[in-house]
């Protein structure tokens, strides 16, 4: 039989109403309020990092064509150029998103007869890009045959191969080493991201229809000209190979082996090209303060700074190879006898992974001119005193073992009984270890009560009835603590003059040998029914899990010259209940309604902890936040107590010793403080759901199916991204939260978001001061939201075209579908400002899970 | 990665030294700073330091970050020593070099931490009653382990202890770049401050000889030499290799480059006078090495360029971090100062007041004032300022108070910046006002002869256990 399907989808563009953000007009009016207070003067705005609308403004007073100056630098010209700014409300989301269709097609073939089974697909996905950063290509071959040798034994061969092509905006995987609770001011161009959080007073195109530019690290900058200069192609080819055999030497004994390999080669080029900005921003170098304060120009040890790259681009390429195999050999044994059956079960599996990963940076190559290369020497220079590598190769090993019996009995298909045992091993956590196997056991009973003959009478409406009860363990290691034994770094010391490095070696960590693995002991009870004849049938599991040992990275004294160390640090005690409906509403010959209902609880309590976490782990919602009695992971916030006769947030600071400067109660917070954060933190709740729950419903009516799937968390909060921003410009975008901004003196009284600070508040209270202020409010009670949210996940059509329609087009079968997923979000918490509730915590890489339109078609023959 | 060899061993040492810095947060705790003016940005932590209060952040230049990077590198000298158990060959020079530098780096962290969390070392007796630090003399092998509380005799007793084992063993060889290592000329200068800071003078005299030389001139830098130098040569002379008195080099991850000429905290126009320019007076008298070689900003501020700069890449995306700079830990000129005092305590002040005038001459007295010392200045230090020197191996005559004090100042000019005023504001039990001329006077702000707040608070969340 041979099977063809199409299926295209569009996914609808993000927009501003979404995310309740101020427009144009009123984030200039914000602008203005900054200007008075001392923000935009035309040194910064002229030579500092980073400006929007001013240092455009500044940019034509400053420049001088024929007939005179770009902008006369006179009040009337100042204010009619901002007041246009302000009326340009771009809509950054139409610029980048491009609302594409992405097609898929794939074509399956399947033979057979009574000597072989042949199954062969292949199929091609296109998607020419969400937004203009992006593309993806992608084709999947498959291959599966069977071959029926004798009616005892039976080999497969399966192929696989995956080969993808993908372009993605350039981003750079630097690791900022920041202070606890700083606010990030990291700049990325993430389309998402970017069309979010950039100003709209700017835009992409100026009248003429030619590329505007604003500035970023000192040099100008276009996020459109950046798409088309900074990107990165993505090459992944990947193969799969497995060989299986089954053979039955006697009866009711099966032996069985399988053998796999794959390989995956994984390319990552990034380039970039000699105009974008990040290489404007290495030959910014006009001017005494941009060569003073440009961070990408190499200071060598005399003179002046210097231009590493005058020209030519960068490219810079990782790539990673990977092998692995596996091979497992499993016996299967039944037998009966009387009204007893036996089952055995046992499996012995190898698996072996080798992964190389390699980087390179080059730099000066002309991707204009042929990919010619030309390097400066300073390159060298700047990257070696700077303590970067401009080259590494890393090989990774894994090597696991699993050996794995099953034994089920059962009497008369009535009362059952089943012993699962595992033992695991891996080389994860070093050479010689005490860590090294992991046991798994689970027993279990089940009782049909719905089979013994005391049943008889209810076996018309109710026709099945079952309990289960079953008590195990499972043991996880967590894959970072490899500190069972001491691991050794070793490195160049880091001096200023090359000839003075010496080699080093450091102890990355010290022996823990009290490393052992999570366990976690589990005891069930359920209960299936039916009724009706499955009309309605159900299942109820009710769970008690107690958690031992859990491992995570702990902060200690540092006396023993480790300060945050991997080990087991506590315990967690959970209880939950999983319930799942499945009922046939209504069924008749042409139409059927179903209904699936699945929903989730539990309650969670750490039982012991062996440190106490820090504020910063207590109020970043990083699963870190662990207190005695309360769910694992906690989200607590600062108290915020209203605002000063400044406009500043005040907070309460419970027992925490504070300094006598005056300041103390609005700048005094100590993220990193251990000892008295429960006096004066407030528990919002856990980071995880303790609720989950989904819906589905299904109608049919002839050849049609509709279906409708919602899904809802309850239970989890979630803090609001830090919005405050202690340090200001003319980039920054507010959302409509700032209307309500503390203006004159007396809005303390009604208002709590603090004043934009002016910099006679800085020279006031001083810079670091207002920061820690600001930084404390980003992790008060404000900011925080309920995470739990109802959304329809998905909802679709399809029709299946009748037998003798097909028949007559010569075909075995024609189907069209349609599904539209993540229609909307029936309730989310306002406070969220539009963000997803799903995706708030996930770091925010890439963009959240837009509505998407899709429609397929399948024909077989 | 496995550490078999010697070669590797040598290399775990090589990562033990310090690389935080203690310049910055001692500094601003002594009588070498002021508030320079209203108008200049404060940094948190400089300002917590200056009215002696707790700061528990963990940024660079934090005490916080400085005791966790000295028990850092005693766990690291504690896995050498470990690891150096499997050699037997006692005899092998270079194993003992390997121990002496191990059991050197270790008595040096330990020596230091006592100085700044720990009480002055005073007599035995009270010693016995004071708390002491952490003596930590085995890796750390389990996951969490409590460390009990210890006295300060038993601390001292301990530093003094792997002291004699280091000086016993330690050679030159083995090491390529002498000037980051402990060899011998820094292990003996090592034994001069420990041996003068708890008063066994007669073998901070045996180790200084050994340091100085016979010509002890030659041992120190010379005004000469940096007489016509612009700030970019001094600040590369500063923490050189070349420089005839620097013993023992570390590069340091620290801001204090560009926080000692900024900041609202720091050498200003009232510390520059205190410290710097005595022209009228009798007894301590201008050292126009030391006045030439200040630098000043503006009316309010002043510094004298010793510390350079560097950024790794980690400084380009966050200015908080990545950024480098040296710190010279031990010098020939405190060998020669602790030398004099010396001579002062063992009764021969003659010897003392030569030596003071030898090593003032090389830094050169100003010109039109009198070409070089008498001795009589020690006669004309002023009573009120003499007095000020009570330190535990009192009482003293007045010529050695007289000689103490002139060392003292000498020393406050000499080290500047580098927050080794700190240490002899403690043993000498030095008072420090900050309350301002025409201000209410506040209690708070005169830190006291023997103040508790002499001595740095444990940092945040170190609970250490009754044994």
């Amino acid at each position: 039989m041979l099977t063809y399907n199409l299926t295209t989808s569009l996914r609808l563009r993000p927009s501003y109403t979404q995310f309740d953000m101020m427009n144009s007009a009123e984030t200039m009016q914000v602008y203005h309020e900054m200007e008075n207070k001392g923000y935009f003067t035309m040194n910064r705005a002229l030579y500092g990092r980073r400006g929007g609308v001013y240092s455009q403004m500044y940019q034509l007073i400053d420049s001088f064509q024929q007939d005179g100056f770009g902008l006369p630098n006179t009040l009337e010209a100042r204010r009619a150029f901002l007041h246009k700014a302000s009326t340009h409300n771009t809509d950054w989301f139409k610029h980048i998103y491009t609302q594409s269709l992405t097609r898929n097609h794939s074509l399956s073939l399947s033979y057979g007869g009574e000597k072989s089974a042949t199954y062969a697909s292949v199929s091609f996905y296109n998607d020419p890009g969400e937004t203009v950063a992006e593309k993806v290509k992608r084709f999947t071959g498959f291959l599966n045959s069977s071959f029926f040798l004798s009616p005892r034994l039976k080999v497969s061969a399966n192929l696989q191969a995956n080969f993808r092509e993908q372009r993605a905006p350039g981003t750079f995987p630097r690791i900022r080493n920041l202070e606890a609770g700083a606010y990030k001011r990291d700049f990325d161009i993430n389309p998402f991201n970017y069309a979010l959080n950039t100003s709209r007073t700017l835009r992409p195109y100026d009248e003429a229809g030619n590329y505007e530019y604003y500035r970023n690290d000192w040099a100008p900058f276009n996020i459109l000209q950046e798409y088309q200069e900074n990107y990165m192609r993505i090459r992944v080819s990947d193969f799969r190979f497995s060989l299986s055999g089954e053979w039955e030497p006697v009866k009711k004994l099966r032996l069985s082996l399988l053998l796999n390999t794959r390989m995956a080669v994984t390319g990552m080029a990034h380039f970039l090209g000699e105009n974008s900005n990040v290489l404007w921003a290495y030959r910014a170098d006009r001017g005494l303060w941009e060569r003073q304060h440009n961070i990408y120009l190499y200071r060598p040890e005399k003179g002046e700074p210097q231009v590493i790259l005058p020209m030519d681009g960068v490219y810079q390429k990782s790539s990673q190879t990977m092998n692995s195999y596996l091979g497992r050999a499993s016996l299967d044994y039944a037998h009966e006898w009387g009204g007893h059956r036996i089952k055995w079960f046992s499996f012995a599996e190898v698996k072996m992974k080798d992964l190389s990963s390699d980087t390179f940076k080059g730099y000066g190559i002309g991707f204009n001119r042929a990919n010619s290369v030309m390097t400066s020497p300073l390159v060298f220079e700047k990257t070696l005193n700077e303590g970067e590598d401009y080259f590494s190769l890393r090989d990774h090993h894994e090597r696991d073992v699993v050996f794995s019996g099953s034994f089920t009995y059962d009497y008369r298909d009535r009362y059952i009984l089943n012993l699962v045992g595992n033992y695991e091993g891996s080389n994860a956590a070093g050479i010689g270890c005490r860590v090294r196997w992991l046991p798994t056991w689970n027993v279990g009973v089940k009782w049909n009560v719905d089979a013994e003959s005391f049943f008889a009478p209810f076996r018309r409406f109710w026709n099945q009835f079952s309990l289960r009860m079953s008590y195990g363990l499972v043991a996880k290691m967590n894959s970072e603590a490899i500190n069972s034994l001491p691991v050794y770094d070793s490195r160049l010391t880091f001096r200023k003059d090359i000839s003075d490095r010496e080699y080093a070696i450091y102890i990355q960590h010290l022996e823990n040998r009290d490393l052992t693995w999570e366990k976690m002991y589990e005891f069930n009870v359920g209960t299936d029914l039916s009724f009706w004849n499955d009309r309605i049938s159900c299942s109820l599991d009710v769970y008690s899990r107690r958690s031992f040992d859990l491992i995570d990275w702990v902060q200690t004294s540092g006396i023993g010259g480790e300060y945050k160390k991997w080990m087991n640090f506590g315990d967690m005690k959970t209880v939950g209940l999983d319930f799942l409906l499945n009922t046939q509403n209504i069924r008749q010959k042409d139409f059927s309604w179903n209904t699936v209902w699945g929903f989730s609880f539990y309650h969670q309590e750490i039982t012991r902890l062996l440190n106490r976490p820090t504020t910063f782990d207590m109020v970043a919602g990083n699963g870190r936040g662990n207190i005695e009695r309360f769910p694992r992971g906690g989200l607590y916030s600062f108290d915020l107590r209203g605002l000063t006769d400044r406009g500043l947030p005040q907070f309460y600071f419970g027992n925490l010793p504070l300094s006598s400067n005056g300041y103390s109660q609005i700048a005094g917070a100590n993220f990193y403080d251990t000892t008295y954060n429960r006096s004066y933190l407030l528990y919002e709740g856990p980071s995880d759901p303790f609720i989950t729950t989904s819906l589905e419903n299904t109608f049919r009516y002839k050849g049609w199916s509709l279906s409708v799937f919602l899904t809802s968390r309850i239970g989890n909060k979630v803090r609001t991204s830090p919005t405050f921003d202690p340090e200001y410009n003319d980039l920054n975008v507010f959302t409509t939260r700032y209307r309500d901004r503390w203006l004159v003196k007396g809005d303390e009284q009604t208002k709590h978001i603090p004043v934009i600070p002016g910099y006679d508040i800085y020279s006031l209270m001083g810079k670091e001061n207002v920061e820690r202020a600001y930084n404390t409010y980003n992790y008060s009670q404000v900011n925080v939201a309920d995470g739990s949210f109802v959304r329809l996940k998905s909802l679709s059509l399809g029709y299946t075209f009748p037998r003798a329609v097909c028949e007559k087009m010569k075909m075995k079968g024609l189907s069209l579908y349609a599904q539209v997923t993540n229609p909307f979000l029936i309730y989310a918490d306002k406070k969220l400002q539009g963000r997803d509730p799903e995706f708030i915590n996930s770091g925010g890489v890439s963009s959240p899970t837009p509505r998407t339109y899709s429609m397929s078609v399948q024909l077989s023959f | 990665m496995e550490v078999d060899s010697k070669e590797k061993i040598a290399q775990l040492l090589t990562a033990a030294y310090p690389e935080a810095s203690y310049f910055r947060f001692l500094e601003l705790r002594t009588d070498n700073v002021d508030d320079r003016s209203v108008q200049l940005p404060a940094s948190r932590l400089n300002e917590a330091m200056f009215y002696w209060n707790d700061y528990h952040e963990e940024e660079l230049d934090s005490p916080k970050l400085y005791w966790l990077d000295c028990y850092r590198g005693i766990a690291q000298a504690n896995q050498v020593l470990e690891l150096l158990a499997a050699y037997p060959d006692k005899e092998d020079p270079q194993l003992q070099a390997l121990y002496a530098e191990a059991f050197l780096v270790r008595a040096y962290l330990h020596f230091m931490v006592a100085n700044i969390w720990a009480p002055p070392f005073a007599d035995e007796e009270t010693n016995k009653g004071l708390p002491g630090i952490p003596y930590v003399e085995k890796s750390e092998k389990n996951a969490w382990v409590s460390y009990p509380k210890e006295n300060l005799q038993d601390t001292y007793r301990k530093i003094e202890r792997d002291l004699s084992y280091g000086l016993a063993w330690v050679r030159d060889e083995y090491y390529e770049k002498k000037k980051f290592h402990f060899h011998k000329k820094a292990a003996y200068a090592l034994a001069v401050r420990f041996f003068a800071y708890t008063g066994q003078w007669q073998k901070v005299i045996d180790y200084a000889t050994y340091v100085l030389g016979n010509d002890v001139k030659k041992s120190i830098l010379p005004y000469q030499e940096y007489k016509e130098k612009s700030v970019e040569e001094m600040v590369e002379g500063y923490a050189s290799e070349d420089n005839p008195s620097n013993l023992l080099i570390t590069t340091v991850e620290s801001l204090w480059e560009e926080n000692y000429k900024t900041d609202r905290y720091g050498l200003g126009s009232v510390s520059y006078e205190e410290v710097f320019q005595r022209f009228s007076s009798k007894s301590i008298r201008q050292i126009e090495g030391y006045f030439k070689a200040v630098r000043r900003l503006d009316r309010t501020r002043a510094y004298w360029p010793k510390f350079t700069h560097f950024q790794s890449a980690d400084g380009l995306l966050n200015e908080r971090r990545g950024q480098y700079t040296k710190n010279v830990l031990l010098t020939t000129e405190e060998v020669f100062l602790h030398r004099i005092e010396a001579y002062a305590m063992t009764g021969r002040a003659d010897l003392a007041k030569d030596d003071l005038i030898t090593f003032i001459n090389q830094k050169h007295i100003a010109d039109g004032i009198g070409s070089e010392l008498s001795g009589t200045e020690i006669e004309n230090v002023k009573p009120s300022d003499r007095e000020r020197i009570q330190p535990f191996y009192r009482p003293l005559t007045q010529e050695q108070t007289g000689i103490l004090y002139y060392v003292s100042e000498v020393a406050r000019q000499q080290f500047i910046h580098e927050g080794l005023r700190w240490f002899d504001l403690r043993r000498f039990n030095i008072s420090v006002d900050r309350n301002r001329v025409g201000e209410a006077k506040k209690a708070r702000y005169v830190l006291q002869p023997e103040d508790s707040r002499k001595t740095l608070s444990l940092p945040e969340g170190v609970t250490l256990i009754n044994p």
